[in-house]
C-alpha cells in the first residue's frame, strides 16, 4: 500500500494505534484505503422491532482536520487527558481520534466508534457489559465491565480504550460533566454517540409534547456540535426524511472495512479518486 | 493534583464545618442538619402539593428545593402561630442563603429523571418516597433505599424501558 509523507499528528496516531492494539487490527485498519475504495452504500437494514437507527455522517471533503471534535468529545464525556506517563506508554484515550485510514496519502480521518449493526465487540464480551441498544448504539455499562479487553481485540476499528490508570483531570471534579459517569481504572470505555444528549432530547420532546425534529438532532453529539465546517451530521438513518439518511445515500458515501461485515452506522463522504 | 475523592472528602468536611458555624440546627432524629425546622405535615394541604415547592418535579430531572424567594411567596406575612415560622423571615433579614441538605443521592452512574416518572409515567410521589404528610420535621435521613432490582421490577411491571442506557450513564 502506498503512503506519502504524513504529518506529525498522523504519525503519532499511528504509533499509538500500532502499539496499543493487536497487529491484526492495525493491519486491517491500514487496509482501509482499499476497503473504502470498494464502496458499500447499501442502507443499514433496520432490525425487526427497532424504531430508530442513530448514525453519523462525516464528510471528509468538508473536514478541515482541525481536531475540534476530538477536544469537544473529550470535554463532554469526561475523558481524562493523558498525562505524560500515559502518553509515553502510548495509552491516551480518545473516543474520537484522527487515524490515517482515509484514501489519499496524507489524509487523517476522524474516527469515532462505528456503532456497527453487527458489532464484533458485543459478541465477545463475557459479562454483557457491552450490548447494542434498540436504537442501534453500541453501548457499554462501565460498572459491569471486568476489564478483560476482549472487545478491544475484537473491534476491527480499534475504537475501544482501556483505563490503565485512575483518571485525573485538571482542575477539580466540579468541572466534569455530571451527565456522563467517569470511568475508573480497569474498565474499557468507548464512544456512546453522546447517548446522554439523545436521552435528554427525547425526554425533553416528550415532556414538552413537541416532536423531535431532524434539525434538533443534526448537531446533537458534541463532535457534530463543535465541527466548524459542519462536516459531522447526526440523525436517524431509518428515517428517509432525515439529513443523515439523505447523505448516506449519496454516491460519495463509503464505510470503513465493509468486508468485515460489521455494517457501520458511521458513514464517510468523499469524492472518489 | 490530589486525588478527586480526597478533594470531595475535604470539601464535605469544609462545608459541614461552615454549616455548623452558620447556626444550622442538629435534628434530634439524625446527624444531618437542615437550615429550617420545616414541617412537611404542616405544608401539605389540599391546595399545596409537592410540586408547589419542588418545582422541577414535573419538567426536569431534578425535583429541586425551594429557594428563599419561593418561601417568601407565602411567608412574607405570618401564616400561623408556629414559634419557628418567623425564622424564615430572619433568613431574609440576615441576608443569608437557604441551603437545604440533599439527602437522597443517586449513584454516580445512574440517571434518574423526575419528569420522566412524574409527567410521562404519571407516577405519584408516594410510589417511591415515604408519605411526607406524616413528617413533622425537616427530613434528616434519605427515604429511598432502592436497589437496581427495585427499579427493574417496576420497569418490568409497567412495561417501561429495560434498556441499560435508559438509566445508566
Amino acid at each position: 500500500m502506498k503512503r506519502g509523507p504524513l504529518d506529525d499528528d498522523v504519525r503519532d496516531s499511528r504509533r499509538k494505534l500500532l502499539a496499543g492494539l493487536a497487529a491484526s487490527a492495525a493491519g486491517a485498519l491500514a487496509g482501509c484505503t482499499r476497503a473504502m475504495a470498494a464502496q458499500s452504500t447499501a442502507p443499514v437494514a433496520a432490525t425487526s422491532g427497532s424504531r430508530r437507527r442513530w448514525g453519523l455522517v462525516i464528510d471528509l471533503d468538508r473536514c478541515a482536520r482541525c481536531g475540534g471534535c476530538v477536544v469537544a468529545c473529550q470535554q463532554e464525556n469526561n475523558v481524562a487527558p493523558a498525562g505524560s506517563d500515559a502518553a509515553a506508554r502510548m495509552r491516551p484515550i480518545h473516543w474520537m481520534d484522527f487515524l490515517p485510514a482515509a484514501p489519499g496519502s496524507s489524509s487523517a480521518t476522524p474516527i469515532p466508534c462505528m456503532h456497527c449493526e453487527d458489532p464484533p465487540c458485543v459478541k465477545v464480551c463475557p459479562v454483557g457489559a457491552t450490548y447494542k441498544t434498540e436504537e442501534g448504539i453500541t453501548a457499554q455499562i462501565w460498572e459491569r465491565c471486568i476489564g478483560c479487553r476482549y472487545c478491544m481485540v475484537a473491534c476491527p476499528y480499534a475504537r475501544r480504550y482501556f483505563n490503565w490508570s485512575e483518571p485525573r483531570w485538571p482542575g477539580d471534579v466540579s468541572s466534569l460533566n455530571p451527565d456522563v459517569a467517569p470511568r475508573p481504572r480497569g474498565v474499557v470505555e468507548k464512544c456512546t454517540l453522546c447517548h446522554h444528549r439523545i436521552r435528554a432530547a427525547l425526554e425533553r420532546a416528550r415532556v414538552d409534547e413537541e416532536p423531535l425534529t431532524d434539525e434538533t438532532l443534526r448537531r446533537l453529539p458534541a463532535c457534530a456540535q463543535s465541527c466548524p465546517t459542519l462536516a459531522i451530521t447526526f440523525g436517524d438513518l431509518a428515517d428517509p426524511e432525515s439529513e443523515v439518511a439523505r447523505l448516506a445515500a449519496s454516491p460519495r458515501a463509503v464505510r470503513l472495512l465493509p468486508e468485515a461485515g460489521t455494517r457501520p452506522k458511521v458513514i464517510y463522504l468523499r469524492e472518489t479518486k | 493534583m490530589s486525588h478527586p475523592r480526597g478533594r470531595i472528602v475535604l470539601l464535605v468536611a469544609v462545608v459541614a464545618s461552615f454549616a455548623g458555624m452558620a447556626g444550622a440546627r442538629r435534628s434530634p432524629a439524625g446527624d444531618t442538619r437542615q437550615p429550617l425546622p420545616m414541617s412537611h405535615k404542616r405544608h401539605i394541604t389540599k391546595d399545596m402539593k409537592c410540586r408547589a415547592c419542588h418545582q422541577g418535579v414535573e419538567g426536569e430531572a431534578m425535583a429541586s428545593f425551594p429557594t428563599l424567594a419561593d418561601c417568601m411567596d407565602c411567608h412574607k406575612t405570618p401564616q400561623g402561630k408556629e414559634p419557628a415560622e418567623p425564622e424564615v423571615r430572619a433568613f431574609v433579614a440576615r441576608g443569608q442563603d437557604l441551603t437545604w441538605v440533599r439527602l437522597n443521592r443517586l449513584a454516580g452512574h445512574v440517571y434518574f429523571s423526575h419528569a420522566a416518572h412524574v409527567t410521562l409515567a404519571s407516577m405519584k410521589c408516594e410510589e417511591c418516597h415515604r408519605d411526607m404528610k406524616a413528617v413533622d420535621q425537616a427530613p434528616t435521613e434519605p427515604d429511598i433505599h432502592a436497589q437496581m432490582s427495585d427499579c427493574v421490577a417496576c420497569h418490568r411491571s409497567k412495561h417501561a424501558s429495560l434498556d441499560c442506557l435508559a438509566c445508566h450513564k
